[in-house]
């Protein structure tokens, strides 16, 4: 029996409407299996990030047909999509300000209505994931005294926390140094194999998408595949 | 929702990193709360003032007054005593209705043949003529079985009569004295009605004086009977006459207790009317509080008024005989009035009887339905305030949202639907409104617990009585309800729920995606 994609998406386009029209995407097809890592990469203003943002039902196309999980995109809501099937990573990081990492990781299971006080298995998921990104220590710690690498390693964790199936992750490194980069990708691909999801990530760093199972380049609004 | 609730209780501490939005919250919040002080400073003085006049009212007049009507006066039932040598050819009051022995006391071997033009007796299924009185008694009975025992409902008759009230002043710094006259509504003194009896002014030092030396001066040392205060019954004296209570007004001109007087009425001889005098001295005064009627009002025992019984033929619906129903609490007026309608139709007996609550006098109604219009007024005024109070949390909410657009999007994006978001704004709204109430409801309860001091304080920066004491009493009366209470709670929570909403449908409206590529 042949597997079934966890994300597959049919000739997408989007055009930005306007005197005169810009189409970013003219077709892009895709498909994301279960333990794949997918890299996208393309000069700025090619349309990754929105590519990205589509496939991660943050933004709507012009046409074509998403399937996430076998079904369309549309069946089910936008939001729902997004707290079950996906974890996202942005280069900025976004956490949120004024809360410790614990509580920023816990807050996609608060989203989804699940209990999350100290006895509950959504507080121990988040405990181990802080433990696997190696934040334990710093569990009770303001956000804002963790430095960038320390950041994008609680946002890992919270991208795994409601154990979606897919890691949508813009230009993950693109605010670290070269060894903390390094660390960022081995265990942003370490976890998405251990867990066997799905990963897509944009970037410019060719080191990382080297490290993926597929490269894609995104180029005149066509999301080609390289060997 | 404790998701959005911990993400709107967060956004409401105030932070340094957003000193703007703290402030407009913490002028929002004190701007509520000044508004939400005065509305239940306001409503809590006008409900204390509401229950001391109705209070009052309900002290001279039962909670429900059950008068005959045109009909009953004009019946063969009531015209028939004036034809009967059984009732002396004269009338009765519903008291002696009611201690009759027979109910038609018509006898046409002793009395006279009735004229053709005399009303026709109303007869009972029997054929007996109907005892409107001892029936109309037994319906007070029934509607008192059906109501619980606390209601204790007690029926009592009443008897109002006109007299001319005069009154010798002896000045003790002088031998002139001066005669002080009014006409007055004298009514009996029902000693089992503890409001009247609170009703009634401690003794004066003053009084207590010049009633023994008007006792001493009459017939040797004084008894002290009649220097008590006064409770179930107004005390007689025979040398100085009957005991009457008065109103306190009479004080500042110069009336004391045992300062004696007249009775001036008329009573029918053979051949014309005749001035009569009943000797009286002032046993004690009352407060009659705001009864525009008040200080006409003369309380005296009850077999007084049997003497000015004459008096009843002049029309005035304030004079006359009937049946005051007591019973508490006085929430339960309408319903009483509607049961013993019901009761009395049942009997073919309601057109005989008017039946009032303390609320429809004629005396009372003008003033109890303007302060019930105040009160709607001032809350439709208090709404409107509220509405503007609560106006800027709409500027305190939608500067929250320009700052947490990012949170926002975040939130969005780790699955957080629109309706979430607005939410989180619409309870930011509404927690900002329930903690200025809580805060202006506290500072109200302390408020009304100073009251005293602090209208002492305005009366002593304006140089004159704040409130003045014979419209409000020596103290502003102030009751704190859970009405006013749970009004401005949910008032205010509901109008800062809905100022949440415009913002929050601007922060539900956010683009997620432009937000967060932007940076």
């Amino acid at each position: 029996m042949m597997e079934e994609p966890l994300l597959e998406a049919k000739n997408l386009v989007k055009t930005y409407p306007g005197k005169e029209p810009l189409h970013l995407l003219k077709g892009v097809s895709l498909k994301v299996f279960a333990g794949d890592a997918v890299a996208i990469m393309g000069a700025s203003g090619e349309g990754k990030t929105t590519l990205l943002h589509i496939l991660g039902t943050l933004e709507s196309f012009s046409s074509g047909e998403l399937f996430i999980a076998g079904k369309s995109a549309d069946s089910h809501s936008k939001d729902f999509l997004r707290r079950c099937h996906f974890g996202f990573i942005f280069q900025n990081y976004n956490l949120l300000e004024d809360y410790t990492t614990l509580q920023n990781i816990l807050i996609p299971a608060s989203i989804s209505r699940k209990e999350t006080h100290s006895t509950t298995p959504s507080y121990l998921r988040a405990l181990t994931l802080l433990d696997k990104v190696g934040l334990l220590p710093k569990a009770h710690l303001n956000t804002k005294h963790l430095s960038g690498g320390e950041k994008q390693r609680a946002a890992i964790a919270r991208a795994l926390m409601n154990d979606p199936e897919m890691i949508l992750a813009d230009e993950p490194s693109g605010n670290l140094d070269y060894t903390t980069s390094m660390t960022i990708h081995n265990l942003l691909l370490d976890c998405a194999k251990q867990f066997n999801k799905g990963l897509i990530i944009v970037t410019h760093d060719e080191k990382l998408a080297a490290l993926c199972d597929h490269l894609y380049v995104l180029q005149n609004g066509q999301l080609l595949k390289t060997s | 929702m404790r998701f959005e609730y911990s993400i709107a209780f967060k956004y409401l501490i105030p932070r340094l990193k957003q000193l703007s939005t703290s402030i407009i919250t913490l002028l929002s919040l004190f701007v509520i709360s000044l508004v939400v002080w005065l509305v239940v400073v306001f409503l809590s003085v006008t409900t204390g003032l509401e229950k001391k006049w109705v209070d009052e009212l309900v002290s001279f007049n039962a909670p429900l007054k059950v008068t005959p009507t045109e009909a009953y006066y004009s019946s063969y039932y009531y015209q028939i005593d004036r034809l009967s040598q059984n009732s002396d050819y004269a009338l009765k009051t519903i008291g002696e209705k009611l201690s009759a022995p027979l109910s038609n006391p018509y006898d046409p071997e002793l009395d006279s043949e009735l004229p053709h033009n005399f009303p026709q007796p109303d007869l009972n299924s029997n054929g007996e003529l109907k005892d409107i009185v001892k029936e109309s008694w037994a319906a007070f009975e029934k509607v008192k079985s059906l109501f619980p025992k606390e209601v204790q409902m007690q029926a009592q008759e009443f008897e109002t009569a006109f007299a001319t009230l005069n009154i010798h002043l002896e000045n003790s710094q002088s031998e002139n004295s001066a005669l002080l006259s009014q006409v007055s509504y004298i009514t009996s003194y029902n000693g089992s009605n503890k409001k009247i009896s609170e009703m009634i002014l401690p003794l004066r030092e003053e009084d207590a004086q010049h009633l023994i030396s008007s006792i001493t001066e009459k017939k040797g040392p004084a008894t002290q009977p009649l220097i008590k205060k006064i409770e179930h019954q107004i005390p007689t004296d025979t040398l100085l006459g009957d005991g009457v209570l008065i109103s306190k007004g009479f004080q500042k001109h110069g009336v004391r207790v045992g300062d004696e007087g007249f009775l001036i009425y008329y009573s029918p001889t053979a051949s014309s009317m005749q001035e009569q005098r009943l000797p009286i001295y002032v046993a004690g005064f009352y407060d009659p509080g705001l009864l525009p009627i008040g200080n006409k009002i003369l309380f005296v025992d009850p077999k007084v008024i049997q003497q000015l019984r004459p008096n009843f033929s002049i029309p005035d619906k304030m004079l006359g005989n009937g049946i005051n129903l007591w019973f508490q609490p006085l929430s339960q007026a309408d319903k009483v009035k509607s049961t013993l309608l019901q009761e009395l139709k049942n009997r073919g007996l309601d057109n005989y009887w008017t039946v009032e609550t303390y609320s429809e006098y004629e005396f009372s109604k003008p003033m109890l339905d303007q302060l019930k219009s105040d009160k709607n007024l001032f809350s439709l005024i208090a709404v409107l305030i509220l509405l503007v109070a609560c106006s800027n949390i709409i500027s305190m909410l939608i500067l929250l949202v320009n700052n947490k657009q990012r949170e926002i999007a975040i939130l969005r994006a780790l699955g957080a639907s629109r309706k979430n978001i607005a939410l989180i704004f619409g309870l930011s709204g509404a927690m900002t409104g329930f903690l200025s109430s809580v805060v202006g409801i506290l500072a109200a309860i302390f408020t009304l617990h100073n009251l005293h001091s602090l209208i002492d304080w305005i009366s002593f920066l304006q140089g004159h009585e704040a409130f003045q004491s014979s419209f409000y009493g020596d103290r502003l009366p102030n009751q704190l309800s859970p009405e006013v209470i749970s009004f401005v709670l949910i008032a205010t929570t509901l109008l800062s729920f809905l100022a949440g909403l415009i913002p929050a449908i601007k922060a539900a409206l956010l683009k997620p995606s432009q937000i967060i590529r932007g940076g």
